[in-house]
């Protein structure tokens, strides 16, 4: 799936040939919030994110594309703040941590490259 | 954006007398939403708010239609005219509209051995396995049309749509 639509989960559904009131039920919500949720007029919830990944076997990056990119968006601007707060250090526990820091922009950069 | 994804999101429509079958492909092949709006009062209004609907909620770059004003296309004059207010209401939102004749669907399917509507459908079905179980049943000649049918010819359009911009024509044999 490519980051086009802000959620898969409509498609996910309808390529298993699920109707809404059977998905709802695996997942626990009424049918009227399932809709909503398909067409974004509700966030998605973590119980709704974690039992779609159980069901369908993918991951929240891929069913929810515009919610994971905007997490993203967000950890790295703290991650930012975080990491020149970190650039005067020079004890092995800042290094390390810079380190960390580093490799987590540095995979979120290659992660959207195609972008 | 990479090249599997550099059309954007490709919405095909193809209205029936009852409304119209859509498909929504992010690349080709790979159809992310679908479905038949169907209507029975107020026909062409009525498909126009659901195409506009469609718009306003999936923000194609592409709507694909088929050929319905020149010769040998025959449509109705509804329909016709409901094509020519899709495209008009597509064109005002900046959306590319191109427009394939049943030759072309032909052509672009020709090598799968597809020369009829079902032949096609079959052949799509084939390909696209969501489409499998919305194959309609071979249609006698004292049969109305399915309306599942008007879908797999928006598929058959967005196919083409990215057959005669990508890679050539669609290959699987049915």
């Amino acid at each position: 799936m490519s980051p086009l639509l802000p959620n898969y989960l409509r498609t996910l559904r309808m390529r298993w040939g699920l109707t809404q009131p059977e998905l709802a039920s695996l997942l626990g919500v009424t049918e009227s919030a399932l809709s909503k949720f398909e067409t974004q007029a509700l966030a998605p919830t973590k119980n709704l994110i974690l039992g779609i990944e159980v069901i369908f076997g993918q991951t929240a990056r891929e069913v929810f594309p515009a919610l994971y990119a905007q997490a993203e968006r967000n950890v790295m601007r703290r991650a930012a703040v975080f990491s020149s707060r970190l650039e005067q250090r020079r004890d092995a526990a800042s290094l390390l941590k810079r380190r960390f820091v580093a490799e987590m922009i540095q995979r979120a950069e290659v992660d959207n490259k195609h972008l | 954006m990479n090249a599997r994804y550099k059309h954007g999101l490709v919405l095909a429509v193809h209205p029936t007398s009852r409304g119209f079958g859509w498909v929504l492909f992010e690349s080709p092949l790979s159809p992310v939403d679908w479905g038949m709006a169907s209507v029975k009062a107020k026909r062409s209004a009525r498909s126009l708010a659901r195409f506009e609907r469609l718009l306003t909620r999936y923000e194609p770059k592409v709507v694909v239609f088929e050929q319905f004003s020149e010769r040998p296309a025959r449509r109705a004059n509804r329909i016709r005219e409901l094509c020519r207010r899709m495209i008009a209401l597509a064109g005002s939102r900046g959306i590319y509209t191109p427009i394939y004749s049943r030759e072309s669907i032909r052509d672009c399917f020709e090598s799968s051995g597809a020369k009829t509507r079902r032949d096609i459908a079959l052949s799509i079905a084939e390909q696209i396995e969501v489409f499998r179980r919305r194959l309609p049943r071979e249609r006698k000649r004292w049969d109305s049309e399915d309306v599942r049918q008007s879908l797999f010819d928006a598929v058959a359009l967005a196919l083409t749509y990215f057959a005669v911009n990508t890679r050539g024509p669609v290959r699987s044999k049915i």
